[in-house]
This record gives structure tokens, C-alpha cells and sequence, in this order.
């Protein structure tokens, strides 16, 4: 699906569906899920990232981690929709004893980690990356994360290790934001200059509109092609698609009145 | 008449099973071994410097194993256990990978490198997590055995590698189940110990048996999980049981054996001579410690003697 216009319909349905889903089970992280909610309709419905829809554990896909495992939400409704999770499965989520949290666990389709603490998935896939260099595979490795993970030490560890021994099938996906749980982000001092800090440390680096599906759709196109071990630094909106959301730090988690419900709903229409 | 040193012989393993199985890599944090030359030189692609990374090699063995690598860590012991607490915990046995952390210096092997380097609660750390088993190898033969044992786990694994030679003891296929072994008879005092302390446990028991005294050796080579067995076969006949450990006594070896004592309500007595429980801001060949400690042989030998004489 190279339609512009069908992911856009597309990202707007993954939208309502996480809406809905965290208004019933009364939890969920929409702001995070929101803003990376247009990579993962490309890297899903756009061929993104190479997999297949009958087989999530198919061995020539390619490797994702999803780094910040809080915007689950999306992943599962995207997987209830390729078949890997049932609607009956679906409604399990955050109920007592139920098999969906809010956060990932090796029990859904296609995810190898249990997330919920940042900063270990860019290593993690280098360590995969490396393996299929080792084996003369040629399947990449995807990491997403969010842009206050990149305060953690360990996702510069693995930038180093990664530009060091050239790990050309590692991509790294950074939704950039700008908000943490508590603040905003606003001092450039870990973006600003990024793609020229990326390939000093041995990277390619591209920085695009994580909103822009043709921004995107570019960046997908040219992690098929790599030199180098690949960051995408996408500019995104927490609380994207709801304009009361946007860019509010109360949007990392928080619940909506009757009122903002019906605002929501009517935007994402 | 043992003239290998420990590290050799685990290496020596190593390189065997390594060259069998294509699987097989190794992560190092910028920490080398002699005993490495061999692989490094045959499988330069298998051998990967992570650098000073503990916490990214971790993670790294973490995805190569996912992806169905044999995977061993490499690095200074508390480096490993203690920077990396988190990965150990999420990204290795959450996951129940079947990774192998070998660390070195272990104790007060780097007596003069201070609090960083002591290995004294590395045991402890690793026992709070369940599928961790943890080696603490006494000589070559329990090295070897680690190596081996890495191979057919389905489980993370922590092999505790001390340097020097160290007399070789028998090591048979029951021992290498139950994961101890019986290497001074037993009576109705024993000594339950693991890694360095296993010489000085039997110089003990020679020394006291000149005396008429008995007191059996068990080392717990596989110090986690410990086997029901120990239970049954040791720790039931003993009128008294001596842990002997280079470990802070908080949560290490003497707190593992107390807790099956507890739980199978084992009518016996405990006495753990360990190391107290403080960070060592001191400087001293590992001799030095263990004689400040009374941990050294004389030392221990006569507080042991002082407890079998007291009728308990």
C-alpha cells in the first residue's frame, strides 16, 4: 500500500481503535502511541519492514523491537487486524489475568522482548544484526524508541558498538516527541546538529516529519539500502490526531472526560 | 599433579566445545585471557571486543541468543553482576535465554583495586534471580564441567573463574547431576563451601583429622539451584554444618543453605564463617584479607576445632 491517502485512512482507524480501546479498559498510554502511530502503519501496510502476514516468526523477516513497549496498544491493534491476535484476545487487554498489558511480552506474535524498561532494544537488535552478519543473513534489525529513551547510556553504548563494527542491517527508529512523562523537551541539546553527531559516531541519519507518510515512505526506501547502521530521527506530536492532546505532557496517560470523548471521536472520523 | 592454571582450563574447554559448535560466541568487555589466543586466532569472526560496554554486551548476547547463538560473556565479575543488574534480569532470564557469563577475579583476587573489584556479593545478587544457576569453580576439573554444562543448558548461566593452579579433585557423573561433590568424608561436622575456600576446607579437615577430630568437605560447585540432594545426603546427618565462604554473609552461600534447612525443618546446627557484611575500602594481597578476616586456614581451623569440642 504505497497510497498516501489509504495510510492516512489507515492511521486514523489505528487511532479510533487505541481510543476505544483505552476508553474501555480505562488505561492506556495514548500520547506515545499517537505519535508513532503513522511509522508503524508504514512499517506494517507499507512494507516498512519486511515481513510475513501468515507467519510472524517467518526467518526472513526482519527483526523489530518495539523500544518504548508503553505504545502496545497499536501493535495490537495492527496484529488483531493482520489475524496474529483475535478480537477475543484483544478484549483481554488490561484485564485481571488477562494476556494483553500495557506493555509487550514474548506472548504476542513477532515480539522476542518483554519491554517496559528503556533503553535496551537498540542493543539488543545490534546483538541480532550481528548474528545474522555472522550467519550471511540478510535480515535488518529495527529498533523504535522514544527520544527521552536516548538519556539512557545504553542506547549510546550500542550506537558506539554498532558505527564501530559497521552493522549495516541496524535501524534505529527515534519518535522524537519532544515530551517526556514529566516535561517538555525543549533544549535541542541531545538533537540539536543530530545527523552530524550520528556520522561521527559511524551513521547515516535522516530527520523527516513523522507525520509525512512520503517522508516516511523515503526513509523506509532508503533502510533498504544502507552503507552504514541507519538512526531515523522522526519529528512527531504526542497526542497526535486529537487537537486537545497535542504536545500536552497530561497525555503521556490520562482518561477522558465525556466531553473530550466525543471531541476525540468526531476528529478521528 | 595439577599444574594448570584454572583460567587455562576453562579456556582449554572452551576452545573444544566452541570449535564443535559453530553456534558458539563470545562478548568480552574489553577483558582478555591467555587461554583465549587459541579461539581468537581460528574464529577471529566469534570473538567480539564489546568494549567498556558491560551493559550493551549484556544486551547484545541478549539478541544473538535470541537468535539462536551459543552465547558467552566475558568480563570482571562485579562489572558484569552489578552494572548490569537490569539486563541480567530482563533481557537474559526474563527472556530465559541460554547465555553463559563467565567472570573473572573473583573474591579478593584484585585485592589492591578496591570495592569495585571485590567479588564478595556477586553470589547474593545473582541469587535473587530464578533462572540464573551460578558455578563457582574450586579447580579444573569443576571448570571443565561449567563449560560442558553451558552447552546443554536452556538457561542463563554465571561461572565464578578464579586464577592459579588448584589441586584437581574427582568430579563424577552423579556429582556433575546433583551439582556437589563429597571430597572429605563425611561425619557429623561438615564444612559446605565453594570456589577458593574448597583447599583451605580440606587443609582443614587433614589438619583436625591429625586430631581426631572428622570433619567431612561438600563443594557446592553448582552453588545455584542447590540440589534437594544436598538435603538428604549432607545437611540431615549433620550434627553441625560449617559454611566456609570468600562471600559478605548477607544472602550468599550460609543464607542459601539456612533457607533449606528452614524449609525442610532440618534439625541441625549452622555456623557460617563468611565475610562481614561492609564494602572493603583496604588494600592487600587476597592472603591479607583472608588472614584480617579469619578466613585463612589457621584461623578457621581453630574456630571449627573450638565448635566440634563445645559438644555443640
Amino acid at each position: 500500500m504505497n497510497d498516501i491517502r489509504l495510510l492516512e485512512n489507515k492511521a486514523r482507524w489505528l487511532r479510533r481503535e487505541v481510543l476505544e480501546a483505552i476508553v474501555s479498559a480505562k488505561k492506556g498510554h495514548i500520547g506515545g502511541t499517537y505519535s508513532c502511530a503513522d511509522l508503524l502503519v508504514a512499517m506494517y501496510y507499507a512494507g516498512g519492514i519486511h515481513f510475513d502476514p501468515k507467519n510472524p516468526n517467518s526467518a526472513e523477516r526482519d527483526y523489530f523491537i518495539m523500544g518504548k513497549g508503553h505504545a502496545c496498544l497499536a501493535l495490537f491493534t495492527i496484529f488483531r487486524d493482520l489475524g496474529w491476535i483475535s478480537p477475543e484476545r484483544f478484549k483481554e487487554y488490561a484485564t485481571d489475568g488477562g494476556s494483553l498489558g500495557a506493555q509487550l511480552d514474548t506472548n504476542v506474535p513477532s515480539m522476542e522482548y518483554n519491554t517496559g524498561s528503556l533503553g535496551h532494544a537498540l542493543g539488543i537488535c545490534a546483538g541480532m544484526a550481528l548474528s545474522a552478519q555472522l550467519d550471511g543473513r540478510s535480515n535488518r534489525a529495527f529498533a523504535m524508541m522514544g527520544d527521552a529513551e536516548c538519556d539512557e547510556g545504553s542506547v549510546w553504548e550500542a550506537i558506539v558498538f554498532a558505527g564501530r563494527h559497521k552493522l549495516k542491517n541496524l535501524i534505529g527508529i527515534i519518535d522524537r516527541n519532544c515530551l517526556s512523562v514529566t516535561e517538555t523537551r525543549e533544549d535541542d541539546l541531545m538533537f540539536d546538529g543530530f545527523t552530524l553527531k550520528m556520522k561521527h559516531f559511524g551513521w547515516d541519519c535522516l530527520e523527516i516529519d513523522g507525520h509525512s507518510f512520503p517522508e516516511i515512505l523515503m526513509a523506509f526506501e532508503k533502510a533498504r539500502n544502507t552503507e552504514k547502521p541507519l538512526m531515523i530521527v522522526a519529528k512527531t506530536v504526542k497526542g497526535k490526531g486529537v487537537s486537545f492532546m497535542e504536545n500536552e505532557v497530561k497525555w503521556h496517560h490520562s482518561l477522558l472526560s465525556a466531553e473530550e470523548l466525543e471531541k476525540a471521536r468526531k476528529e478521528l472520523s | 599433579m595439577e599444574s594448570l592454571d584454572i583460567r587455562d582450563a576453562l579456556f582449554n574447554r572452551f576452545y573444544e566445545v566452541a570449535k564443535a559448535d559453530s553456534r558458539v560466541v563470545m562478548l568480552a568487555a574489553d577483558y582478555d585471557a591467555f587461554g583465549l589466543k587459541k579461539f581468537k586466532d581460528e574464529f577471529p569472526d566469534r570473538f567480539v571486543n564489546a568494549g567498556v560496554s558491560e551493559q550493551n554486551m549484556i544486551n547484545m548476547a541478549a539478541g544473538l541468543a535470541i537468535r539462536g547463538k551459543k552465547v558467552f560473556c566475558y568480563s570482571i565479575a562485579m562489572f558484569m553482576v552489578a552494572r548490569c543488574y537490569e539486563q541480567l534480569k530482563l533481557n537474559l532470564c526474563s527472556l530465559n535465554l541460554p547465555v553463559s557469563l563467565i567472570g573473572g577475579g573473583v573474591g579478593f583476587s584484585f585485592g589492591f583495586d578496591g570495592i569495585s573489584h571485590h567479588a564478595v556479593n556477586d553470589i547474593a545478587i545473582m541469587r535473587t534471580l530464578p533462572e540464573m544457576q551460578i558455578f563457582d569453580c574450586a579447580d579444573t576439573a569443576s571448570a571443565e564441567f561449567a563449560i560442558d554444562a553451558a552447552l546443554s543448558l536452556k538457561t542463563p548461566q554465571y561461572i565464578r573463574l578464579d586464577k592459579g593452579v588448584f589441586p584437581r579433585l574427582p568430579l563424577s557423573d552423579e556429582n556433575r547431576k546433583t551439582g556437589f561433590r563429597v571430597i572429605a568424608p563425611l561425619s557429623e561436622f561438615n564444612i559446605v563451601t565453594c570456589g577458593f575456600m574448597v583447599q583451605t576446607a580440606l587443609a582443614i579437615s587433614e589438619s583436625l583429622q591429625k586430631r581426631g577430630i572428622r570433619v567431612g568437605v561438600v563443594d557446592t560447585f553448582r552453588v545455584a539451584p542447590l540440589s534437594d540432594q544436598l538435603a538428604s545426603q549432607v545437611l540431615s546427618k549433620s550434627k553441625a554444618v560449617f559454611v566456609v565462604e570468600e562471600n559478605c554473609k548477607q544472602g550468599a552461600l550460609g543464607s542459601a543453605v539456612g533457607e533449606m534447612i528452614l524449609e525442610k525443618d532440618i534439625r541441625t546446627k549452622l555456623v557460617s564463617f563468611a565475610l562481614p557484611d561492609k564494602h572493603f575500602v583496604e588494600y592487600g594481597k587476597r592472603e591479607w584479607f583472608h588472614k584480617k578476616y579469619l578466613l585463612d586456614e589457621a584461623s578457621l581451623t581453630r574456630r571449627i576445632e573450638d565448635f566440634c569440642a563445645s559438644g555443640v
